[in-house]
């Protein structure tokens, strides 16, 4: 018995290669009896029924070594009874086709020819259809419309709820539910049931796996589903397995909490009395979807003979990343800015986001002219000579968030330009002309960063300690 | 002249032709490998001039690093590791299960258990503990992020100082500041990408190795600057020689270079002639850089700077200095935080209270002043020993010391890093009720690598380079972002 159900389900293992098989043969088989109806392929008839023979005997192979592998489970049920048929269906069909391309005396020869053609579509349709059946078994449901359907869970993150309406915020079902889906789904829903857990549905998760209770009220550090997560990750049974995306430790700290309060499928957040938990846990949402100031949209990559000028005579020009054309632009090792450096400058409108000019002649010509630059994201400019004329040339500058005026001649009145520019984030003033009723004026968006920070003098520091 | 061109032609065969186009396509799929082994920078250009500034694998937080390391190891329980259960249990023998199977550098027999030497209190709306041994970071501990439980697994400073540079306890390994410029270059091509600042008297126990460059090219090596005398040694020129004639000598030495390259086509030879320029132009942009004279009073008054002199306040003023100029990598060492108790000057309760008082102000101005020039958000700060302090009295030799002092430590000791994308006032990790060993959060050495270069954009497992067959990183085969101080 032990020896028949291994080699049984070693035969199953083949079901994965042999797969391949009857889709190539049978295909082939549709195309040559297509391309036979052409004068030029008639010879063509006569491979049609050798092709159909093994295309048929391959299907066969196929059917029995995924009826053996569908016997191991740990696959969606469902999915498996429906793709096992629709196999069998193809097998038997594909069996059919062949018995009519046969000489076979009883039947008239134009008859035949004419129900093996017809034959072939349906033949091939349920070939397809099985054939995504299977890829579904394997590559989880919905891969054919995956990166399709990602873009539209990215949509769903960024309409997750935040911390400002956590009140209303059923926990389960807007918070836990969808970190389990990103981290658990793959092997324990619909798509795979690994350890006969699923945890796609409030009456699944009620339900539990094989190994012990899943969620025990109140107590963390009896449900399975804590324990496992908790584990460290090189102990056996430690969940995500060791490859897959892990858990952060607010993510696990969340399961934890929630547990601890009761592990309610219904409760809104208001209902619970402590919340810390979930709160970073929001948080730690919030950060990762934020900061990312590189454009999405795509751009062209810059001119190389422009970059390559620019790079010999001193200037460091340095993409934002591996594989982004988006590039940042240094004067660190070059402090003095020339016109053709600015012409050259200009020609980059597209891709540079990032421009340190510190410790430069930068002057506030050049400044206007650099306005073409529509992409600026962060300038720095400070230890300039820049004035407010230089500021009001920024002006077009409408996506600039981050602006170094440190040690710069820019005074006060440079205030009602900086407002207008809508994008402004941050902005440092220490040792500048903008003074604190300056300040005062600015938008309240905007952070400032006038410095002159100053440490006291302690007693402590000059007293030198000695031996007692 | 036609008929040339023709018998040009001629001479591509379609044999030829169809050589030539595999042999291209091999090449591009060589291209196509060593790329993927590597930085993204380009393979020509890096080998040409290594120090070209290149892309990181995704945009980087922190544009540049300060690590100000503590060599000797400062002890975490008079610093940052409030346990007032250690303090309740002063003087007491230490219990056998905490010795069993454990080595220490000095500890022998049984040793007793050593209170608390400091005041702690919470500090800021992060309730940060720090020890009242630093009363001006006291002030800022909201700015930076706390790493409780780093645990390492050498207890002696020159092993422990190389793993912590290198990510190997041995030697051979190339330092952080290497890794770094090795992956992002220099954006000022005047001054060198990564300098070294030492003070306290005495260079690292590991030596120069812990800011060496490995096996990588030894472009990528620190450069030690001193904050005394020639910042650069050897780099001045000889009495007697004019910037004019050094002008003629390095071209002439450049034009034989060109003749040679022309000749055998040798990239190192480009190299070689990219390093005179370089220290040509570093003659003039080194000790202006270097020269904290001219800074304003303010700054020397923020700092407690006092010019002329080697100390790690004049380090961390030369600090901010060289990332204002777009140095990469500043790596600082301050030396004696060994505080074994074994004089004066090493005791937990003497020597360190002096240290402290010395690091204090400087390192607070360097975040203050980082700040207020805009620049803390692209500078990731490191601070941190090679290892931590024991809980109980040092006892050498199984004898009373003189002295107050904790022997090397290496289950769980503090590090803290700012800015460069680093939450502020976080905390991660947690120790026993005796500061002993890791409960929550532990970290590793390769952890808090990982984080760093996480920090300038780099993904640790792919930043990597090919030696003796096969790819090397820094953090070897392990290391984790620690994603809990990740703004």
């Amino acid at each position: 018995m032990m020896v028949e159900l291994n080699i049984s389900s070693f035969l199953g293992r083949f079901h994965p290669v042999l797969v391949h098989l009857p889709i190539g043969i049978l295909l082939l088989a549709f195309i040559f009896k297509l391309l036979s109806f052409t004068n030029r392929y008639k010879r063509l008839k006569s491979v049609v029924r050798p092709s159909l023979f093994y295309g048929m005997m391959s299907a066969v192979a196929a059917s029995v070594s995924g009826y053996y592998l569908s016997l191991e489970g740990g696959y969606d049920d469902n999915l498996i009874t429906q793709h096992k048929w629709m196999g069998f269906a193809t097998a038997a069909l594909a069996f059919i086709v062949y018995l009519f391309s046969l000489k076979v005396s009883f039947i008239l020869k134009r008859d035949r020819k004419i129900a093996t053609t017809i034959l072939f579509f349906p033949l091939i349709i349920l070939l397809t259809w099985t054939g995504h059946l299977g890829g579904s078994i394997t590559h989880g449901e919905g891969f054919l419309f995956e990166s399709s359907q990602k873009f539209a869970n990215d949509e769903s993150k960024s309409k997750r709820i935040s911390p400002t309406n956590v009140e209303e915020a059923q926990v389960f079902g807007d918070v836990i539910k969808p970190l389990l889906e990103e981290k658990c789904y793959a092997c324990h829903s619909s798509r795979k049931q690994k350890g006969q857990l699923r945890l796609d549905e409030i009456e699944f998760i009620r339900k539990g796996g094989k190994y012990g209770e899943l969620l025990v009220a109140g107590d963390p550090n009896q449900s399975e589903l804590f324990k496992r997560v908790s584990l460290s990750i090189e102990e056996k049974g430690h969940m995500p397995p060791g490859k897959e995306p892990q858990l952060t430790s607010v993510e696990t700290e969340l399961i934890r909490w929630w547990i601890a309060e009761g592990a309610s499928f219904d409760k809104r957040a208001k209902e619970f009395l402590q919340r810390n938990e979930l709160t970073d846990y929001l948080k730690s949402l919030d950060e990762s979807t934020q900061e990312q100031w590189i454009p999405e949209k795509e751009v062209e990559a810059a001119d190389p003979a422009i970059t390559e000028k620019l790079r010999s005579s001193g200037v460091a020009v340095v993409p934002m990343q591996a594989n982004s054309n988006y590039l940042s632009v240094s004067f660190a090792g070059k402090r003095n800015v020339t016109q053709e450096d600015v012409d050259l400058l200009k020609k980059l409108n597209q891709q540079v986001i990032e421009l340190k000019l510190f410790w430069t002649s930068v002057s506030d010509d050049q400044l206007a002219m650099l306005s073409e630059l529509k992409e600026l994201r962060r300038l720095q400019l400070d230890h300039t000579q820049i004035t407010d004329k230089g500021i009001r040339n920024l002006k077009p500058l409408k996506n600039l968030y981050y602006l170094n005026l440190v040690e710069t001649k820019v005074s006060d009145d440079a205030v009602n330009d900086l407002n207008d520019m809508k994008g402004m984030k941050q902005l440092f003033v220490f040792h500048s002309g903008i003074t604190k009723s300056g300040l005062a004026k600015l938008n309240s968006q905007v952070k400032v960063d006038s410095g002159n920070y100053q440490l006291p003098f302690l007693p402590t520091d000059t007293l030198v300690v000695r031996k007692k | 002249m036609i008929s040339k061109d023709f018998s040009n032609l001629q001479s591509i065969s379609r044999r030829h032709f169809l050589f030539e186009s595999a042999a291209g396509l091999g090449a591009v799929a060589l291209g196509g490998l060593i790329g993927s082994c590597s930085t993204k920078r380009p393979a020509l250009e890096m080998m040409l001039d290594p120090m070209s500034p290149g892309a990181p694998h995704f945009p980087g937080k922190a544009k540049s690093v300060i690590y100000l390391h503590m060599a000797g190891a400062p002890s975490q329980l008079e610093l940052f590791d409030y346990k007032p259960e250690l303090t309740k249990l002063h003087n007491q023998l230490c219990p056998q299960s905490l010795l069993e199977g454990k080595k220490f550098a000095f500890i022998r027999g049984t040793p007793r258990m050593l209170g608390q030497q400091a005041i702690f209190k919470q500090r800021g709306d992060s309730a940060a503990w720090v020890s009242d041994n630093l009363p001006h970071f006291a002030g800022i501990a909201d700015e930076v992020s706390f790493l409780k439980a780093v645990n390492t697994d050498q207890f002696n400073h020159a092993p422990a100082q190389l793993f912590i540079h290198t990510g190997s306890p041995r030697l051979g390994r190339p330092s952080l500041g290497s890794w770094a410029t090795y992956g992002l270059g220099s954006e000022n091509s005047n001054l060198p990408g990564f300098v070294v600042l030492t003070s306290g008297g005495k260079t690292p126990d590991a030596g120069k190795s812990v800011w060496g460059s490995g096996f990588l090219p030894s472009v990528y090596q620190g450069v030690q600057c001193r904050s005394e005398g020639e910042p650069v040694l050897y780099l001045n020129d000889p009495e007697g020689v004019s910037r004019e004639l050094k002008r003629k000598t390095i071209d002439a030495i450049n034009a034989v270079n060109q003749e040679h390259f022309k000749e055998f086509n040798d990239p190192e030879t480009i190299t070689r002639i990219n390093q005179y320029e370089l220290a040509y132009r570093m003659q003039i942009s080194v000790p202006e850089v270097m020269n904290i004279n001219n800074e304003p009073a303010y700054i020397h008054q923020l700092y407690g700077t006092n010019p002329g002199k080697t100390s790690f306040a004049n380090n961390c003023l030369l600090a901010r200095k060289l990332v204002e100029q777009g140095v990469r990598f500043v790596q600082l060492f301050d030396w004696g935080w060994d505080s074994h108790g074994t004089d004066e000057s090493n005791a937990i309760d003497v020597g360190f209270k002096n240290k402290c008082r010395e690091i204090d102000r400087p390192m607070t101005a360097l975040l203050l002043d980082l700040k207020q020039r805009g620049l803390l958000d692209d500078t990731l700060i490191v601070w941190g020993g090679e290892f931590g302090r024991t809980p109980m009295q040092e006892n050498r030799e199984n004898k009373k010391m003189p002295f107050y002092g904790r022997d090397h430590h290496v289950e769980a000791f503090t590090m803290w890093m700012a800015g460069g994308g680093i939450k502020k006032g976080a905390s991660w990790g947690e120790t026993d009720e005796i500061g002993y060993a890791a409960v929550k959060g532990k970290t590793s050495v390769h952890d808090v690598q990982a984080t760093i270069l996480n920090q300038l954009g780099f993904d640790h497992e792919k930043l990597t380079y090919q030696f003796q067959g096969r790819p090397f990183r820094l953090t070897d085969v392990s290391g984790k972002v620690i994603t809990e101080i990740v703004a």
